[in-house]
């Protein structure tokens, strides 16, 4: 820290040296700022089994989940008890098949929450897709971050040719599983899904999907969190802080039913 | 031209990339002039649809720019602030730069310009965009006071 002393006590090109000092407390202010505005929880999970009702899920401000997104009238979001993976209770979506006009949504997100670069975010739950039909292009997860001006980056699992892929909702390419050990979705049974991601705005994330307890996806030197976009995208901030389940884009392939059961979202130590 | 005489000089030009995003249509008027140093001050208007929910941002780089140069080439230095409001009620703004290469022949109207524009986003996370733009722009009147 010599030169730094050495600097500091010269008394020659003060202005600059003024100003200097303004632009480092400035940014070391700013980055305390968004700490201190965007704090939230890093930990949630949830059984369904304490509500009755889907308005229960919302009550309180974020204390359980945020909102729902049902962009169909005969869409429908239900705690419901015909298919649970532990308990008595789960989260049925129901959705009717997505237009070129209209996507059909059937999500319930939770926001609020903080999983900053350079942390690990783990999201597990528990599925149930009803039916063996053809889904291509259904999403079952999305993790974003809420920005001031743009349509929520983020990541999603994405289900295509009836396996899971990793999208990205900024510009980057998908992530598939490796061509020669590709494996299908299951369906009509519950299936466990285990997403991990470290967060970096550079090239320094990694993205592990486990699906049954199999690791089918384990990327390295991803970018995983959005950065600004000319203005199209402003205000990101090296962070994650919504997570949505359910069918938060539904296929239009055919309408869909799915169970979501013991979820949990949290910063791996 | 004497020394100091300020010569309110309109133009308009479209701005293709540059400060004002993917494009932009500005108007620019200028201020101060002395030997080879011009001031300008420029706002631009930008429109760019985002999705259903986060409606349309209406986008205006306002910025002040700074040309050196007695001939047909100058070189150009802009600072401003690209502002955003969207049609859904969501403001934002960040930080316009400028360093380029402006061509007008004396005697003529139109001209032309090359520039390196990065975007500095800095409210909540400091972030520089490297982005550039090019324009072609015509001037609209002489005005000497």
């Amino acid at each position: 820290m010599g030169w730094f002393k050495y600097w500091l006590s010269t008394k020659t090109q003060g202005t600059m040296k003024r100003l200097i000092i303004i632009l480092l407390v400035a940014f070391t202010f700013n980055a305390c700022l968004k700490e201190e505005l965007y704090d939230g929880p890093n930990f949630y999970e949830d059984g369904f089994e304490n509500y009755s009702m889907l308005d229960h899920l919302l009550e309180g401000d974020d204390i359980f989940w945020s909102f729902t997104q049902l962009t169909r009238t005969t869409n429908s979001i239900v705690v419901d008890s015909t298919h649970t993976h532990s308990g008595e209770k789960s989260l049925k979506f129901t959705a009717e098949i997505s237009t070129p006009s209209q996507l059909s949504k059937c999500s319930i997100a939770k926001q609020n929450m903080a999983f900053w670069e350079g942390e690990t975010i783990r999201f597990s739950g528990w599925y149930f897709l009803q039916d063996t039909n053809t889904l291509d292009w259904i999403f079952l997860a999305d993790i974003e971050e809420q920005t001031p001006i743009g349509a929520g980056p983020g990541m999603r699992l994405a289900l295509v040719d009836n396996q899971l892929r990793v999208e990205h909702k900024f510009y980057e390419s998908d992530i598939l599983q490796p061509t020669d050990q590709a494996i299908d979705f299951p369906r009509d049974q519950w299936v466990e899904l285990i997403w991990e991601i470290k967060l970096s705005q550079k090239n320094e994330g990694t993205v592990k999907l486990w699906q049954d307890g199999l690791l089918i996806i384990n990327t390295e030197n991803n970018r995983t969190l959005p950065k600004d976009l000319l203005y199209a995208q402003q205000g990101t901030k090296g962070m994650y802080t919504s997570i949505e389940i359910g069918i938060t884009a539904n296929s239009f392939d055919a309408a869909t039913v799915l169970w979501v059961d013991d979820v949990k979202f949290e910063k791996l130590e | 031209m004497a020394q100091g005489e300020v010569v309110k000089q309109k133009s308009l030009f479209f701005e293709m990339g540059g400060s004002g995003g993917f494009g932009s249509f500005n108007f620019e008027k200028s201020f101060y002039q002395k030997e080879k140093n011009t001031l300008k001050w420029r706002v631009g208007l930008s429109i760019l649809p985002i999705d259903k929910n986060n409606g349309v941002n209406i986008i205006s780089p306002i910025m002040v720019h700074y040309l050196y140069g007695q001939s047909a080439h100058k070189l150009e230095l802009g600072l401003g602030q690209g502002i955003t409001v969207t049609t859904k009620g969501s403001f934002y703004f960040l930080t316009t730069a400028a360093l380029g290469y402006r061509y007008q022949k004396t005697s003529k109207r139109l001209f032309y310009r090359a520039t390196y524009t990065p975007l500095i986003s800095y409210l909540l996370d400091f972030q520089v965009q490297q982005w550039a733009g090019l324009s072609i722009g015509y001037q609209l009147k002489h005005k000497a006071q």
